[in-house]
């Protein structure tokens, strides 16, 4: 073993190097930012900072956790997101599944239409989309801003699992369909299991998108019993406060959820987004 | 008695008659003018926009609302804020839906906006009947318009300057400065680059372009009639741009960051040490004490006097009642609450904001605290903020931009100068033309 590791050429451990620093780059913020929420804000505000050890405190956590709505705000986050990516995924895999499958007048027209979607500025439909929302009572709901969500992120799911669908080669339907299955028999028993990286990559990135949004949040609700996580973020920044120890302490809580989710699925993710890439 | 009912004639039974029901139908009238002086109380739920979203707002807004809960407790009010960033957007869709909160917070530099938008609620009637209208009536012509009353003023903003006493100190500056003359002193004395420290954390990012209003105002008196005819002239234009320019570019007494210094990098230059003075108003009083000693580390001191007029403003807050409430009676309940001298005292010691309110402006918490001195002086000779329709693109698209293209060199003060002018006499058209077309649309309403 040893004998294998003096045989490395130096380009192998430069390349270490170099990556080295690249990971130290990407994590060196988030690592500041995680010491600058055990400060308080006068150690902050000094010039020059100091880098120690002493007076570190979890005091902001708790202050964000007690102070601010702060586990409602989550909550709401990941109700409207979980919403989302059940709407998309049920309705983006049929339509996929039929686009991929189906052979009828207009296919590509279709998908185009759902392309010209995704390409429409959101800030454009925001009044719409509000004058929409009032007349169907929806403002300031859970299922308001999910509909608003899907619009935007179903266009991408039909799109990705229509890709997914087509990487599969239908002689397996086929034949499942030869053996006795309907054509739903066959999705649902050979394609989905089949297509389920796909799935979880295509969940993955309309969670984030519906975590992450802001614009469509701050205008259709305007209550804490639905505000979401990013819009709470938002507001924590008064107009008149530097509160650096609590922004900075809810920045770490709210990547929590996004890093524990992708723990989960990021697997399934990678192979979903890398699905077909190679030939057999 | 007998005797007379039986000499009344019959002309002299008429005149008895006519008067009796003159008085009859004057009485009437009278108690039912008396009647109608106490506003309705109101029920129901009640929802409230405001732009507060800073810690020490939202508990100030919790106690209050407590204390109105225990006032008015047919009322069931629902506090919701919309950050400032995006209020504007937030109150068009609500107004243009027809759809939105019962009450609503009013900055003035908005109202003439908010106003014609159609968002807003005459409530002159409900102001006449309220008690409480004297004790505010010095701010309330700030949120009328064509003698109808719009917002219950909650409290001003008073503009004023923070400065390090230490660093005046050791410059050797004895008196505080009172123009702008010696202000750009003060700014230079405290100047010392080699230890990074600056006379002046300057605002050149966002927010920036009212420090331009305030130096056009400073040079020029009123840039704006009532009439909406731009005042001002190119002259003293070039004059503040110089001034404002300079302080950056030839004096070099400002942190050099100053293009793109927001409010989180001017304060954040003033605690670190960076700069010796910030300009600002009392709304950050609370937060400037969390991080500097007020009397030992850092005093607060009037805006300066530019050769015409203040370097600063007092700009009024507001709250008024949406135009397509359901339910004005509680939505002015609330407004008029906030307006009372508890609900400002409450603010006052949470927040630090100025009240309007006569009587909560004689509490003691402003009389024992000597940095509150500087406001008070202040309020007899700081104008009012401006409120015009256009006065922030203007401000943020023209006066801004042109002041940030003077600090990296590619615009001369003279040649922004003229812009600004120019600028500013379009939008007082516009606004010109708005005004009557909203006199005539209004006309008899």
């Amino acid at each position: 073993m040893t004998a294998l590791k003096k045989k490395r050429p130096v380009s192998y451990h430069l390349v270490n190097i170099g990556i080295g620093f690249l990971a130290l780059f990407a994590i060196l913020p988030i690592i500041w930012t995680f010491y600058t929420s055990l400060r308080t804000n006068v150690d902050i505000n000094k010039f020059p900072t100091k880098f120690s050890f002493s007076n570190l405190s979890f005091d902001a956590y708790f202050g964000v956790w007690r102070d601010t709505n702060f586990p409602m705000l989550i909550k709401n986050s990941l109700i409207v997101s979980t919403m989302t990516v059940i709407i998309s995924l049920a309705l983006g895999t049929f339509a996929g599944y039929a686009l991929s499958r189906s052979k009828f007048r207009g296919r590509q027209g279709v998908l185009l239409v759902y392309l010209a979607i995704r390409l429409v500025p959101g800030v454009l439909l925001l009044i719409p989309m509000y004058l929409f929302m009032n007349r169907l009572g929806l403002l300031d709901s859970y299922i308001g801003l999910t509909l608003a969500y899907t619009t935007f992120t179903l266009p991408a799911t039909i799109w990705l699992m229509k890709g997914f669908f087509d990487s599969l080669p239908p002689d397996l339907e086929n034949a499942a369909r030869i053996d006795g299955c309907s054509r739903m028999g066959a999705m649902w028993r050979i394609s989905i299991p089949l297509v389920l990286p796909g799935l979880a990559a295509t969940g993955t990135l309309t969670a984030i998108t519906a975590w992450n949004d802001v614009l469509f949040a701050l205008l259709l609700t305007s209550s804490d019993r639905t505000r979401t996580w990013p819009v709470g973020l938002r507001e924590m920044i008064g107009e008149f406060q530097l509160p650096w120890e609590a922004l900075t302490a809810t920045s770490i809580l709210s990547l929590l959820p996004v890093v524990i989710g992708f723990a989960l699925v990021g697997r399934k993710m990678v192979a979903g987004i890398t699905a077909g890439s190679l030939k057999d | 008695m007998q005797n007379f009912i039986g000499n009344l004639s019959r002309r002299t039974l008429f005149k008895f008659s006519a008067v009796a029901g003159t008085l009859a139908t004057l009485g009437t009238s009278a108690s039912s003018a008396f009647a109608a002086r106490v506003n309705k109380k109101g029920t129901g739920k009640m929802t409230y926009w405001n732009h507060f979203t800073g810690a020490p707002e939202r508990a100030a807004f919790a106690e209050t609302t407590e204390a109105f809960k225990k006032a008015s407790p047919a009322i069931e009010a629902d506090i919701q804020t919309v950050t400032n960033d995006d209020w504007m957007a937030k109150y068009i869709a609500s107004t243009t839906a027809k759809s939105g909160p019962d009450a609503v917070m009013i900055d003035v530099t908005r109202f003439t906006d908010m106003l014609r938008i159609g968002g807003l609620r005459d409530i002159t009637t409900y102001n006449k009947q309220w008690p409480g209208a004297a004790s505010v009536a010095g701010d309330t012509p700030a949120f009328s318009f064509n003698r109808k009353v719009y917002g219950v003023p909650f409290f001003t903003f008073i503009d004023w300057t923070y400065y390090r006493k230490d660093f005046f100190e050791a410059a050797g500056i004895k008196k505080e400065p009172t123009t702008m003359a010696e202000f750009r002193e003060a700014a230079i004395a405290c100047t010392n680059p080699s230890k990074g420290q600056y006379g002046f954390a300057m605002r050149g990012g966002s927010g920036g372009g009212g420090f331009i209003v305030n130096a056009l105002h400073a040079y020029n008196g009123s840039i704006m009639s009532p009439s909406f005819k731009a005042t001002l002239t190119l002259d003293a234009a070039v004059e503040a741009m110089r001034f404002w320019v300079n302080l950056a570019v030839k004096d070099k007494a400002v942190v050099p960051t100053v293009a793109t210094d927001g409010y989180a990098q001017i304060f954040s230059n003033f605690y670190q040490g960076k700069a010796a003075m910030v300009m600002h108003h009392g709304g950050s009083f609370i937060d400037v004490g969390k991080n500097l000693k007020y009397g030992s580390e850092v005093m607060t001191l009037a805006r300066p006097k530019g050769p015409k007029d203040q370097f600063g403003f007092q700009a009024p807050l507001a709250n008024g009642v949406f135009q397509h409430t359901k339910n004005p009676d509680a939505a002015f309940e609330y407004a008029s609450f906030l307006g009372s001298p508890a609900a400002q005292t409450v603010f006052l010691k949470g927040t630090g904001y100025f009240p309007t309110s006569t009587a909560a402006a004689s509490d003691k918490f402003i009389a024992d605290n000597r940095q509150f001195d500087t406001a008070i002086a202040s309020l007899a000779s700081l104008p009012k903020t401006y409120t015009f329709p256009g006065l922030t693109a203007w401000r943020d698209l023209t006066c801004l931009p042109e002041f940030q293209k003077c600090l990296i060199g590619t615009q001369t003060p003279e040649g922004a100068a003229k812009i600004i002018v120019d600028r500013l006499n379009v939008v007082a058209k516009a606004a010109a033309t708005a005004n009557r077309k909203y006199y005539s649309d209004n006309r008899g309403k």
